[in-house]
């Protein structure tokens, strides 16, 4: 468990911080690499960009998704995941402080694996990161993992 | 027994008790004075006047009843007391006078009946009172005293002129009746029950019973039985109605009665006062009346003219059969009807000249006499008609009815007028004709042909209708007058005069002959002039010829047998020979070999018979003569004298006949039409195979036949007439057409055309037919073809009639109506071909657009026109024939308007397009409001999308920062707890509080602003259900809490599920909320009526608010109770109000602080009375 990576991709630092917490406080130890915008999560993702030298065998257990971001928007960022091969069977699991019906159907028909909304009482919020981890990183069984090359 | 009558009851009793009073008075104390008082008081009260007298009469008392009988005033008591004495009183009259005076002799006498009067009084008083005699019944008797002496004397007197009158009334009736009943013609018969107690002698007479006979028998053996049940009835009902009887006389005849009676109240009974009348004459006359009108009536009906009778408003009261035929109306339909009503259907000409004529005969009153009338019938059918009208009751001289007689003369005139053309006929044929022709009746000329004029130099108009003795020598006239007489036929001569006086003789052959329906006589008339002529002429020639005069054209030879010794120029000219070449030379010479021996063998045995030769010509040809031969002596020789009558031509003549004859034999027979020679008798003579075939019979079938065995019964009635007529001579032809029988009872309509011949004496007919059987049967069709078409006509006429009738009021409709009808050709530029006239709403008028000056489609809209004419080609391709289209036309003023176009298109038979019919709709309004409307809309759509961006960044947006307040001040409180004292823990406490809150009043408005936005659908809701639900969810959530939740059963509304669980939720919800601090809380959900209309309601006994506050109710974020009481945060009820507002209904609240509260909503949906029916419905025991 320990050593599967989690991937927030999230522009508020405020939100980065408390999810952090929130995993800390649940004890979800795990490596969480932070994408600030939709963009520099695709690039990761794909190992582009900045992150060319990335090693793309390093995929993350489960993928934190905020909807709301700068440049590219969560929904276009789940959109090429599901495009791209290598991406298209990782879990994402919509973080968004919106409950629009819309986006939770968009969401969905684009294929998320779930949807939070994230609670203002931050017990809750811990609560809520808490479950999220122990299923996702736990409880369910991860895609087996290709190795490119 | 009802109030009043109880009080009348005893007000009656009163004088009754006070009577008793007055009783018991007299019997307590009863002294003489009282007594005298009474008895003047009976004295005084008395009806029975009482006068009280001195024995010597003076008058001592007089009560009122006594003053009243002799018309005395009451006040003239005082004046007569005292002063009257009855016994002085000279004026009374001496019967009385005598009573009264025995009356004072002490004796008691009583009287009736007497006449009293008041002139003696009236003396005394002097009064003006008027005298008056009373007739008077009483008494008058002495008073005696003790010693016997009388002291008074007292008159009673009783008023008895009523009674009196009324006797002396009854006595003069009874002797009135008795002359009445004496003197009256009526049986008068007085009955007591069934009795008869009294007849006059008019019944004795009438009956011829004696009255004894008569008197106590109830009469029964003097009535049939029939009557006497009659009498029974009337007797027994007392009916005063007069009836019929027969009586039966003494003698024993019967004798029918009318009887009236009269119940009348005589002598105290009951009397049956009978009088009867002899009604036998009556009853004769009545006889003959109702004879007389069977017989009027079966004349009506049977008679073979038209007959009606009309009232004096030219009304039909009846009318025959006959005349209803004759115009094809049956009876019932004229009766109380004009003409005019009654041949509605004829030309109008037709009715009005008969009740022209009716008319004048209603205010002449004299009758029209045989006016003629041309109709024709609708159908067609001249009919000509003499109308006689006459008055036929009169009352004070003016017409009440009019009868009219209808005769139709159509065949008559159809027969006049063949009548006429015949006569026409026979006119060409007699004036074409060489020989004269006259017609006269007893010398009088009624015709002359144009040969016979021609002869004498007249001119017709000179002739006709002077006498045939003008015209004439005085021998011929009688030789005439002979013939005619004699009805001889054979021919004679006569000597006729000419207009220029010179005579010439003719010979004239006369026979009898109908013309113009009187029996005339025809004469043919030939100029003989020349032959008279060449008679003289011969009878001048030479002596030797002079005896044979007779045979003075024929040719003559006078021979031995060997030598000619003389001939005649006749001869000569037969022959061609020179007198000389024939005399002295042998007979034989001339004569063929043949001849020469049949003239010898003549010679030898003096034949006398005529004989035919053949005679040789000078030129070789011979001839053919017949010769008569007898012995002659000539110039002393014994010779023989030959008249040679040359008959070649009668023997060519005679061929002819014999080619003739075969000529016809060969036609008979080979005739394609059939032929039958009738003889006199009308049987068959002569067949051809052409007629065996049409009936199907052997000739020798039908020889000796009458032809009319062949004739179809329905066609033979004329037949006979007409040939008889043939035979007579009457006519020369006649044509008819009729059906045969054939042998194998097949019809054949045949036209027979049968002509008259004289052949050797007799009369034949010859009888030609041809079968037309099928030119019937196309005659029958094209009829049937015509009067089909006819109707067809007529109704196609009333068809197009009503169309137009249609057409108008379409047009009208079209004109008053907004919508303008167009029709265009579908050719370039579209032509109209019709408009209507409201198109002026559009600056054009009609002529703009059906003149051609202006096209359709020049003033539809040019960003239009390609739009409908590719739309149009979308249609046509689709066939679709109804379509409608939308574009903007240019009206005359160049303003552009939208119109609608509901197209129907028009094909011909080979469905190509020809035109297209529009009704053209105004709509430019409607498209103005379309088009603002539209953006309304998207101003709407616009507003609506920048609104769920706003919530969309406020959901996201202000949520964040919420959380991070929320989250770091946790933080702090976790991981900094020690550096802060209890009072910064509370402040880090509040600072969560509120962002929390926050966090929530966000998603309560985002819900908010939601509800407005979401799309409804709209199905049947269980709101019963619902409610259960959620007071099930309700108590869920706080099991310790005890609710009793009462929910009404049934109640189905349409509306959004969601919503609608959205806004029951809040309601129940802050029931639950607001019953939380109440023991016994009760929440109820139900529905009730106001105004017909289902009002929801959820209903609490919980805190309750202050009814000042509830307009506050359902705005957002309004709270009327603290949140630490009631947690919250105040936007329940606004969405509850969206959501009602939302399904079309209201809401409103009532309630008072601590009475608990009560929410009201309705449903405005189709939904409200639809759910109590499911209610009650769904539950039988509501």
């Amino acid at each position: 468990m320990s050593n599967q990576i989690i991937l927030l991709v999230e522009d508020n630092p405020d939100d980065v911080e408390l999810t952090r917490r929130a995993l800390f406080k649940s004890n979800i130890l795990n490596e969480l690499i932070v994408a600030r915008d939709g963009a520099e999560a695709l690039d990761w993702l794909f190992c582009r960009g900045d992150f060319v030298e990335r090693d793309p065998c390093q995929a993350p257990a489960v993928v934190l998704l905020d909807l709301k971001l700068p440049k590219i928007d969560g929904l276009e960022v789940l959109r090429q995941m599901r495009e791209n091969t290598s991406t298209r069977m990782l879990p994402v699991v919509v973080l968004t402080s919106s409950r629009e019906e819309q986006d939770v159907i968009s969401s969905y028909k684009l294929g998320a694996n779930s949807y939070i909304r994230k609670p203002v009482d931050f017990n809750q919020f811990v609560d809520a990161v808490k479950q999220l981890g122990l299923y996702w990183l736990l409880l369910n069984e991860a895609p087996p993992h290709k190795r490119a090359g | 027994m009802s109030h009043g009558e109880r009080q009348k009851s005893l007000k009656r009793t009163e004088p009754i008790s006070s009577n008793s009073e007055l009783n018991g008075n007299e019997t307590s104390g009863f002294g003489p004075q009282e007594s005298l008082r009474a008895l003047s008081s009976v004295f005084e009260r008395s009806p029975v006047g009482n006068l009280l007298f001195s024995p010597d009469g003076l008058l001592l008392s007089i009560n009122a009843s006594a003053l009243q009988i002799f018309g005395m005033p009451s006040e003239s008591a005082g004046l007569l007391i005292g002063c009257y004495n009855i016994l002085n009183d000279q004026k009374l009259p001496d019967e009385i006078s005598r009573v009264i005076k025995r009356g004072f002799q002490s004796e008691s006498v009583e009287f009736s009946n007497d006449v009293l009067s008041n002139d003696g009084m009236l003396q005394v008083i002097g009064q003006d009172v008027q005298p008056k005699s009373i007739w008077a019944s009483g008494s008058i008797y002495p008073v005696m005293d003790d010693s016997g002496q009388s002291s008074a004397v007292i008159l009673e007197v009783r008023d008895t002129s009523d009674a009196k009158r009324e006797e002396d009334e009854l006595r003069s009736n009874e002797e009135r009746f008795r002359i009445l009943s004496m003197a009256t013609f009526e049986g008068i018969v007085l009955l007591v029950g069934r009795y008869a107690i009294d007849v006059n002698e008019a019944f004795e007479k009438m009956t011829g019973y004696d009255r004894s006979e008569i008197v106590g028998t109830d009469g029964q053996f003097m009535v049939t039985p029939e009557s006497l049940i009659a009498i029974s009835e009337h007797l027994a009902t007392g009916s005063s109605e007069p009836y019929e009887v027969d009586v039966i006389r003494k003698d024993g005849s019967i004798v029918p009665v009318e009887v009236i009676g009269r119940s009348i109240e005589f002598k105290g009974r009951t009397i049956r006062v009978t009088a009867t009348r002899d009604i036998t004459e009556r009853k004769i006359a009545e006889e003959a009346l109702r004879e007389s009108e069977e017989r009027f009536k079966s004349f009506f009906e049977s008679s073979p003219v038209g007959l009606a009778v009309f009232d004096a408003d030219l009304r039909y009261i009846s009318v025959n059969k006959t005349l209803a035929d004759m115009i094809s109306i049956p009876v019932a339909e004229h009766i109380g009807r004009t003409p005019s009503e009654v041949l509605s259907k004829w030309p109008k000409r037709i009715p009005r000249r008969v009740e022209s004529i009716l008319k004048s005969v209603i205010e002449t009153g004299e009758p029209v006499v045989e006016a003629e009338v041309v109709g024709e019938g609708h159908r067609k059918t001249a009919r000509n008609v003499l109308v006689t009208a006459f008055p036929l009751v009169k009352v004070n001289g003016e017409v009440k009815s009019v009868g009219n007689v209808v005769i139709d003369i159509t065949d008559r005139k159809r027969t006049e007028e063949a009548l006429r053309q015949s006569e026409a006929r026979f006119r060409i044929l007699a004036d074409s004709a060489f020989e004269g022709l006259i017609i006269h009746y007893e010398g009088v000329f009624l015709d002359i042909n144009d040969a016979c004029l021609k002869m004498m130099g007249y001119k017709r108009s000179e002739i006709l209708g002077t006498n045939v003795a003008d015209y004439l020598t005085p021998e011929s006239t009688t030789k005439v007058m002979s013939h005619v007489r004699a009805g001889s036929e054979e021919p004679y001569e006569i000597e006729i005069i000419r207009k220029d006086g010179t005579t010439f003789p003719a010979e004239v052959r006369g026979r009898a002959m109908y013309y113009k329906g009187i029996s005339a006589r025809v004469s043919y008339v030939r100029d003989i002039s020349e032959r008279k002529k060449a008679e003289d002429e011969l009878r001048q020639s030479e002596a030797r010829f002079r005896t044979l005069a007779d045979s003075a054209f024929e040719g003559l030879v006078i021979h031995d047998y060997k030598t000619i010794y003389d001939v005649n120029s006749a001869f000569i000219k037969m022959t061609g020979f020179e007198r000389q070449q024939l005399l002295g030379k042998n007979p034989g010479d001339f004569l063929s070999k043949e001849s020469l021996e049949v003239i010898l063998s003549h010679a030898y045995q003096s034949l006398e018979e005529p004989y035919e030769v053949t005679i040789l010509r000078k030129d070789g040809t011979s001839f053919p003569a017949e010769i008569h031969s007898r012995d002659i002596d000539y110039k002393g020789i014994k010779a023989r004298i030959g008249s040679i009558r040359d008959i070649s031509e009668r023997k060519q003549a005679e061929d002819a006949l014999l080619e003739s004859e075969e000529r016809f034999r060969v036609t008979f027979e080979n005739a394609a039409i059939g032929m039958t020679i009738l003889n006199e008798e009308g049987r068959i003579t002569a067949a051809n195979p052409a007629i065996e075939k049409m009936l199907g019979y052997e000739r020798d079938a039908l020889l000796g036949v009458i032809p009319i065995e062949f004739t179809h019964p329905d066609d033979r009635k004329s037949d006979l007439k007409l040939f008889n007529d043939v035979i007579d001579g009457k006519i020369v032809s006649y044509k008819k057409e009729k059906r045969l029988i054939r042998r194998d009872g097949e019809v054949v309509w045949v036209r027979v055309t049968a002509s008259g011949i004289r052949l050797r004496e007799q009369s034949f007919v010859v009888a030609m037919t041809e079968d037309i059987t099928e030119r019937k049967k196309a005659e029958a069709e094209l009829q049937m073809l015509a009067a089909e078409l006819e109707n067809r006509v007529h109704e196609r006429t009333a068809q197009l009639e009503a169309a137009n009738l249609r057409l108008k009021e379409l047009e009208f409709i079209v004109n008053k109506s907004s919508s303008v009808a167009f029709l265009w050709k579908a050719q370039e530029g579209w032509p109209v071909e019709y408009v209507s006239e409201n198109v002026v709403q559009f600056g054009y008028t009609p002529d703009d657009l059906m003149s051609g000056r202006i096209k359709y489609a020049s003033i539809i809209h040019k960003d239009d026109i390609d739009r409908i004419a590719n739309e149009l080609e979308y249609y046509a391709a689709e066939n679709k024939n109804e379509f409608i289209q939308e574009y903007r036309i240019l009206a005359a003023s160049g303003e552009l308007r939208w119109v609608e176009d509901n197209t129907w298109v028009r094909r011909d038979s080979d469905g190509r397009i020809t035109h297209y019919q529009g009704i053209i709709l105004d709509v430019t309004k409607r498209k103005q409001a379309e088009e603002e409307r539209m953006e309304r809309t998207l101003q709407l759509e616009e507003l609506n999308k920048e609104m769920e961006a706003f919530s969309y960044s406020v959901s996201h947006d202000l949520r964040s920062p919420l959380r991070s307040i929320d989250g770091f001040s946790l933080a702090l409180i976790e991981d900094y707890i020690d550096k802060f004292d209890p009072q910064g823990k509370d402040y880090l406490q509040r600072i969560r509080t509120g962002a929390q809150r926050m966090g929530m009043l966000i998603d309560d408005m985002l819900r908010l602003s939601r509800l407005s936005r979401s799309e409804m659908s709209i199905e049947d809701i269980d709101l019963s259900a619902m409610a259960n639900q959620i007071a099930s969810d309700l108590k869920e959530r706080e099991p310790d809490r005890f609710v009793n939740f009462v929910i009404e059963p049934g109640m189905i509304i349409k509306g959004d599920k969601n919503l609608m669980r959205m806004a029951l939720e809040n309601l129940m919800d802050n029931a639950w909320k607001f019953t939380s601090k109440v023991t016994e809380a009760i929440i109820q959900v139900g529905l009730t009526c106001h105004d017909d209309e289902s009002v929801y309601f959820v209903k609490d006994n919980g805190a309750g608010f202050d009814m000042s506050y509830a307009p506050k109710l359902f705005t957002p974020f309004q709270r009327l109770h603290s949140v630490t009481d009631f947690p919250g945060s105040g936007i329940g009820l606004a969405i509850v109000r969206r959501v009602i507002h939302r399904h079309e209904g209201r809401i409103w609240a009532e309630s008072s602080v601590g009475q608990g509260a009560a929410f009201y909503f309705t449903i405005g949906l189709k939904s409200g009375l639809a759910s109590v029916a499911v209610r009650k419905k769904s539950d039988p025991l509501s």
